[in-house]
C-alpha cells in the first residue's frame, strides 16, 4: 500500500458496498472508509492548503462518516454526502487553527524535499509556494472545482456530483476558477513583485 | 490553456503517501475503541415509531456502566474517543471517569481538546486545581500549566467557574485563564510569567494573590522577596519596607537580599533611619561595604561607633569600597 501509483489508482468503490455501510455492517464501513481514504485524504491536502493539518482533518472525516453513514438515504448519493463532510471538517478545523499552537504536536513541514542541487531546490521551493499561495487566495468554491478537476482529472459531471450542484454550474465555476488562478500565478511570477528585477 | 494550468497546479507536488497508512493505523485504532452497532432500518411507521419509544424507555432505564481511564501522555498528543458523542487529544496527564453521557475528566497538566457531539444529552465537565467547565455540545481545549488553568471555546458554548468565584460563559473564539488558587500555585504562575519575560501587571497580580493566599511560610517568603524587587523598581519604598518587615518571620533563604533592597532604597531616598536597621542586618552578616554605607549614615550621631564600623571593614574592601571607607574617615576627621 505504497507509492503514489495506490492514492492515484484507487478506485471508488462500488454502490452494494456503500449500501452495505449504509445498512449498518461494521466490516462494509471500514472497507468504505478504505477505499475512500485516499481520496478524503487528498481533499483534505489540496483543500486545506500548506501547514494545514491534513491527517487529522481527513482522520475526523472518516470517523464523521462511520458514525453518520447510516443516514445516507442513497448509496449515490454517498460522494457527495462524504464531501461535505469533508468541507465542513475543514472550515471547522481552520477555526480552531490557533488552538494548535498550543499542542506541542510535529509542524506540518509542506514542502518539496531538499534533494540535489540547492539553487534548483529552492527554486522549486518558491514555484511550491506561489502555486499555494495562489490556491489558497481563491475563493473555496473556486479551489473546490479546480482541485477536483484540473488536479484530480474529474469530469465537470463527477464534480458536480460530489459538489451537489449542476455541471453548468461546475463548468462556470471552473472557468473563473482557472482565470483568477492564472492571473494570480502570473502576478507572483512577476520579478518587479517579487523585487528581485527592474521595472 | 488547461495543461499549462495543470502544470502550474502540479508544482503543488504529490502529498506525503506514508500519510495514508498514518490516518489508517489511528482510524482502526479509534474505531476499535467504539462500540459497533448494527443499524437496520424498520420498515412500517407505526412499528418504528413504537420501537423508538420502546429503545427511549430502555435508554432512560438503563444504568450505564461507569468506568475510568487514565490519560497520560506527557510529549506526544493522543486521541481518544469516550463512547460515540465525547472526543479528546491530549497532550498531558488526566483521568476520565463516568458513563458515556456523564463524564468528568480531572485534568491535572497538559492541554486536552474535547469535542462533544451537540444535541446528544451528553453531560460533560474537565474539573482542573483551578476551574470546573461544563459543557453540553461543543468544542473546547483545556490546557493546565503553570500559569493556571486556560479554557478556550472553538465551537459551541461553555460555563467556566474558577475556584476563585470568577464564572464565565464563553463562546466560540473566547478564551479565559482560571488562575491558580493556592499560594504556592500562583509562586508558579508568577514564576512562568518572569521566565517568558512578563514582568507587567499580570506578574504584580500573581504576587499579590499569592501572598494573600498564603498563611506564612518560606513560601510567602518567596513571593515578599519578589515582590520587594519589583517595588524597588517603582521606587515604592513604604512597600519595599513593609514587605521586608513581614519577611523577617517568613525568611526564605534571602534575607541579605531583601534587607540590602530595604536599606538600598532608603539611603536612595536619603533616609538613613529607615536603612540603618537592614545595613545592620547586612553588617551582621559580614558584609564589609555595608558596613561602611552603616558608617556613613551613622557618622552624624554615633562618629565612634561609625569609625569603628570603618575600621574593621576596611580589610576586607576592594578599591572603590576603600576610597568610600575613606571619604568617611575625612568626614570623621580622621585623616
Amino acid at each position: 500500500m505504497t507509492g503514489p501509483r495506490w492514492l492515484m489508482t484507487s478506485r471508488l468503490p462500488r454502490a452494494e458496498l456503500t449500501a452495505h455501510a449504509i445498512a449498518g455492517d461494521p466490516a462494509a464501513i471500514d472497507a468504505l472508509a478504505k477505499a475512500w481514504l485516499p481520496h478524503v485524504y487528498r481533499w483534505c491536502h489540496r483543500l486545506g492548503g500548506p501547514g494545514f493539518d491534513s491527517e487529522d482533518a481527513a482522520h475526523e472525516v472518516l470517523i464523521t462518516m462511520c458514525r453518520r453513514v447510516h443516514t445516507v438515504r442513497d448509496p449515490n448519493a454517498f460522494p457527495a454526502w462524504l464531501f461535505g463532510i469533508t468541507r465542513r471538517t475543514l472550515a471547522n478545523h481552520r477555526r480552531r487553527a490557533w488552538w494548535k499552537r498550543w499542542l506541542p504536536a510535529a509542524v506540518v513541514e509542506d514542502r518539496p524535499a531538499d534533494r540535489g542541487d540547492p539553487e534548483r531546490s529552492f527554486e522549486a521551493m518558491c514555484a511550491h509556494e506561489q502555486v499555494w499561495d495562489a490556491l489558497m487566495e481563491l475563493k473555496p468554491i473556486h479551489r473546490e472545482v479546480l482541485v477536483l478537476c484540473e488536479l484530480e482529472e474529474r469530469s465537470a459531471t463527477e464534480a458536480a456530483a460530489l459538489l451537489g450542484i449542476p455541471a453548468g454550474t461546475v463548468k462556470s465555476r471552473l472557468r473563473a476558477a482557472r482565470t483568477h488562478f492564472r492571473g494570480l500565478v502570473e502576478d507572483e511570477s512577476n520579478p518587479a513583485i517579487l523585487g528581485v528585477g527592474g521595472v | 490553456m488547461s495543461d499549462n494550468l495543470r502544470q502550474e497546479l502540479e508544482k503543488l507536488g504529490e502529498p506525503d503517501l506514508e500519510a495514508v497508512d498514518r490516518i489508517w493505523a489511528r482510524y482502526t485504532t479509534t474505531r476499535a475503541l467504539e462500540p459497533r452497532r448494527r443499524r437496520h432500518r424498520v420498515a412500517g411507521g407505526v412499528v418504528a415509531l413504537a420501537a423508538a419509544a420502546a429503545l427511549t424507555a430502555l435508554w432512560a432505564n438503563a444504568e450505564e456502566p461507569e468506568r475510568s481511564v487514565d490519560l497520560a501522555s506527557p510529549v506526544t498528543p493522543v486521541a481518544h474517543d469516550w463512547g460515540r458523542n465525547v472526543s479528546l487529544q491530549a497532550v498531558g496527564q488526566g483521568t476520565m471517569t463516568g458513563t458515556d453521557s456523564d463524564s468528568v475528566l480531572e485534568w491535572s497538566t497538559g492541554t486536552v481538546q474535547v469535542e462533544v457531539t451537540p444535541k446528544t444529552n451528553t453531560r460533560m465537565a474537565v474539573v482542573t486545581e483551578e476551574a470546573r467547565v461544563e459543557v453540553i455540545g461543543t468544542v473546547f481545549q483545556v490546557r493546565r500549566d503553570a500559569l493556571g488553568s486556560t479554557v478556550g471555546v472553538d465551537r459551541g458554548e461553555v460555563a467556566v467557574h474558577c475556584k476563585d468565584g470568577t464564572q464565565i460563559d464563553l463562546t466560540a473564539g473566547q478564551s479565559h485563564t482560571c488562575l491558580p488558587v493556592t499560594a504556592a500555585g500562583l509562586m508558579g504562575r508568577a514564576d512562568e510569567l518572569n521566565d517568558s519575560g512578563r514582568r507587567g501587571d499580570e506578574y504584580v497580580e500573581a504576587l499579590d494573590l499569592g501572598i494573600a493566599a498564603s498563611s506564612g511560610g518560606p513560601v510567602l517568603g518567596e513571593l515578599l522577596a519578589r515582590r520587594t524587587e519589583v517595588n524597588v523598581a517603582k521606587g515604592d519604598l513604604e512597600a519595599v519596607l513593609a514587605d521586608a518587615e513581614r519577611y523577617l518571620s517568613n525568611d526564605s533563604g534571602r534575607l541579605g537580599e531583601v534587607s540590602r533592597r530595604a536599606a538600598y532604597l532608603a539611603l536612595r531616598n536619603e533616609d538613613c533611619a529607615r536603612a540603618i536597621p537592614w545595613l545592620q542586618r547586612l553588617h551582621a552578616q559580614g558584609s564589609a561595604l555595608d558596613s561602611v554605607l552603616l558608617a556613613e549614615c551613622l557618622t552624624p550621631t554615633d562618629p565612634d561607633r561609625a569609625r569603628e564600623l570603618v575600621h574593621h571593614a576596611l580589610p576586607a574592601l576592594d578599591p572603590a569600597g576603600s576610597e568610600r571607607a575613606q571619604r568617611v574617615l575625612n568626614a570623621l576627621g580622621d585623616n
